[in-house]
């Protein structure tokens, strides 16, 4: 008998290939009860396939997956019914009402017809639908069907949570109130996984973050503890022409002893020593000097920089989302 | 992507309550969009019926006749030579009935004419030409007989008129051959219309089965569907019931429209139930089929290429739209094992000849029974369930 954890997810050494090409490979991290993880990586960096083995969509090459202290493979329907998820693609039926949709997925988890009514009415509630509830789903703005499909992720009461990008393609106002309503079932227990292509997201969000790159973990820990990998100082920020960059880093280089790097028309440097006095000055012998630059400030190392530094490319830019042909959607429609 | 396909251990009343809960969610789309699922059934079927119904009314062209001549004297001689001149009838001279006649039963020909020694004389009663026909040419025999008649009148001799009683025409154009369905008083518009149910039906049940199957999938709510304990069984069987249902409804659609468009039922209201049956049990068979081809292609442009070429060719090799009689040998054999020949078949006994023998009853049951044990059970085994 193992030592008792409260690990709900154990990934260990898991292989998962798909004829030659190998989607991911021997990646192991665990999750805590209770606890809210992402899932980072550029597309076709293995999130999806981590999360379709979780799910058990997909079996696993090699490895081994341990949910609840159960191999996944040995009892899959008991696995299932703890498992909530909240797809990529709003699939809500947009010809079904909201109370339809949600009373679909409670009797498909085999939910019997009082214990169906009770939790659709919570759920509606939760969702503040409660006065749309015979409306069609179709009808709704993009904030609510993401609202709604997120109670209906929840219809089952899981005990694990996996939301696929929660948050893309919703307005700063939804987004934000998508937020609050992770970190209130967060509050509730409820693990929850999520992967974002936001990484202010993951970093105000999440307990703990895992990066994946080509199918591998590059690095895994608090938000905090990523950024003290990248930098454990302050960043020096500076935006200028790039044919001036190079004299405003020998300033930084002779007077400061800093290390600075040239990306364009940035400059990055990691700040020892007194940051507002870095700053100042160097406003001072910039402006001395007459050398026009857009802007200066320092920060804090972000999960950009974790991710730039982990995979060599900023995030946004890999992420350009499948294209679908709206065209054929429109043929299939009924 | 291809998805690992769990054992599920499933209690017979799990899948059956999944199937429903499927099935509910299906009509209720169903019913959303009832004004396109209508029109789609019936658009198809009442093109057709205004085109084709009319069909052979009034062109009727090379209809083999083999010509029996018992007179030979002038008259008929020249009777035989007036009849040649006519471009729409495909004259062969035989010597005697008997070689005629197994000539109209084996096809080879579509009406027999036998003029007889009393020639042209017409005597009470009896008149000197007799016609006999059979169902092979459907669309020109009515036409072919008409063109016989009015040549013989010239002499004297039309059959129709041998009494002064009109209703003589009957006795004298007589059916040859076994197949009642097909009987000489039948509409081609209620032959079509027959046809045309079985169509419908099985065209429902790509709109139905496989299609909703694919693009559940491209919309993602198969991978929903999944991702909860539902077993696969419950999700192929609910695909397969509702193509089921919006092909009945098609096809008892179209038999309304045929009826307003004037087709006719002879067997009247007694008659729904055996297409009810029929109708039902090939539709099975085709939502089987087009939920397994669903399951195997990727995107619904190839889903729809493959469907069509199959439902095509079984469309028209069924009979359809012509009698099975008038087709190639060559073809023929093909249509034994088309499915909906039989379906076709049986709505025509009920539609046109009013009379279903328990026999042919037994033998259309039995081979969409087959057709559909065929389909559901492949549909189990052959089913490949992906989310991608």
């Amino acid at each position: 008998m193992a030592a008792q954890s409260n690990n709900v997810i154990e990934v260990k050494n898991v292989v998962k290939k798909f004829g030659d090409f190998t989607a991911l490979n021997n990646v192991s991290f665990t999750i805590k009860e209770g606890e809210l993880f992402g899932l980072l990586g550029p597309n076709g960096a293995g999130k999806t396939t981590m999360i379709n083995l979780i799910l058990g969509l997909l079996k696993v090459t090699s490895g081994t997956i341990i949910i609840d202290r159960e191999d996944i493979s040995r009892n899959p329907e008991r696995i299932k019914k703890i498992i909530g998820m909240m797809t990529q693609e709003t699939v809500v039926e947009p010809d079904l009402t909201a109370k339809q949709n949600l009373e679909l997925f409670a009797r498909l988890y085999g939910l019997s017809e009082a214990e169906m009514s009770k939790r659709v009415s919570e759920a509606l509630k939760d969702a503040n639908l409660e006065d749309k509830a015979n409306v069609r789903a179709g009808t709704f703005s993009g904030g609510m069907q993401r609202r709604l499909e997120l109670v209906k992720s929840m219809v089952n009461v899981p005990k694990i949570l996996i939301l696929d990008e929660p948050t893309t393609g919703l307005d700063v106002q939804n987004r934000v109130d998508m937020w609050k309503r992770i970190r209130e079932l967060s509050k509730r227990g409820v693990t929850i996984i999520m992967t974002t292509q936001y990484l202010e997201e993951a970093d105000s969000l999440c307990e703990r973050v895992a990066v994946i790159d080509h199918g591998e973990v590059k690095a895994i820990g608090t938000p905090l503890e990523l950024k003290k990998q990248v930098a454990t100082k302050p960043i020096l920020e500076i935006f200028a022409k790039a044919d001036v960059l190079d004299s405003i880093a020998e300033i930084i280089r002779v007077k400061y002893k800093l290390k600075p790097e040239i990306l364009g028309e940035k400059l990055l440097a990691e700040i020892s020593g007194d940051t507002a006095s870095v700053v100042s000055g160097i406003m001072k012998e910039t402006s001395k000097r007459k050398i026009e630059i857009y802007s200066i400030s320092s920060r804090l190392p972000t999960m950009d920089d974790v991710f730039i530094k982990l995979t060599g490319s900023s995030l946004r830019d890999t992420t350009s989302g499948t294209y679908e042909s709206t065209r054929s959607k429109m043929m299939t429609r009924r | 992507m291809r998805i690992n396909e769990w054992k599920r251990e499933d209690d017979d009343l799990s899948i059956g309550r999944d199937t429903l809960s499927l099935l509910r969610r299906e009509m209720i789309i169903y019913v959303a969009h009832i004004k396109t699922n209508v029109i789609r059934a019936l658009i198809f079927p009442f093109i057709l019926i205004i085109i084709f119904s009319n069909l052979g009314s009034n062109s009727a062209v090379g209809i083999t006749t083999a010509v029996v001549n018992y007179a030979n004297n002038p008259a008929s001689a020249s009777f035989l030579s007036s009849l040649q001149s006519q471009n729409t009838l495909q004259i062969t001279s035989v010597t005697d009935l008997s070689q005629a006649m197994s000539m109209l039963k084996s096809g080879s020909a579509d009406l027999v004419v036998v003029i007889l020694p009393t020639f042209p004389r017409t005597d009470g009663s009896n008149p000197s030409v007799q016609i006999y026909h059979s169902n092979s040419n459907l669309a020109g025999t009515a036409g072919g007989i008409s063109i016989i008649e009015q040549a013989a009148a010239k002499y004297g001799a039309d059959p129709s008129s041998a009494t002064g009683d009109p209703q003589a025409a009957s006795h004298v154009a007589q059916l040859v051959g076994s197949n009642l369905a097909y009987g000489f008083q039948i509409s081609y518009k209620t032959f079509l219309i027959g046809g045309l149910i079985a169509m419908v039906a099985a065209f429902g049940a790509i709109f139905g089965g496989g299609a909703t199957l694919i693009s559940d999938r491209q919309l993602g709510n198969l991978k929903a569907f999944l991702i909860t304990p539902v077993s696969k069984n419950a999700i192929i069987l609910s695909k397969i019931l509702y193509g089921t249902i919006v092909s009945v409804i098609g096809g008892m659609l179209a038999l309304g429209l045929g009826i307003a468009m004037g087709g006719t039922m002879a067997m009247g209201i007694a008659g729904l139930p055996y297409i009810l049956v029929l109708v039902t049990l090939i539709s099975i068979g085709f939502s089987s089929f087009t939920v397994v081809l669903a399951s195997r292609v990727k995107n619904i442009e190839a889903y729809q290429i493959f469907a069509q070429v199959i439902v095509m060719p079984l469309w028209f090799l069924s009979g359809a739209f012509f009698p099975v009689s008038s087709m190639p040998a060559w073809m023929q054999p093909i249509s034994v094992v088309d499915p909906m020949t039989y379906a076709t078949t049986g709505i025509r006994y009920v539609m046109l000849s009013g009379y279903y023998p328990l026999q042919a009853f037994g033998t259309d049951i039995l081979a969409l029974l087959l057709f559909f044990a065929l389909g559901f059970g492949l549909s189990f085994i052959l089913f490949k369930m992906r989310i991608d």
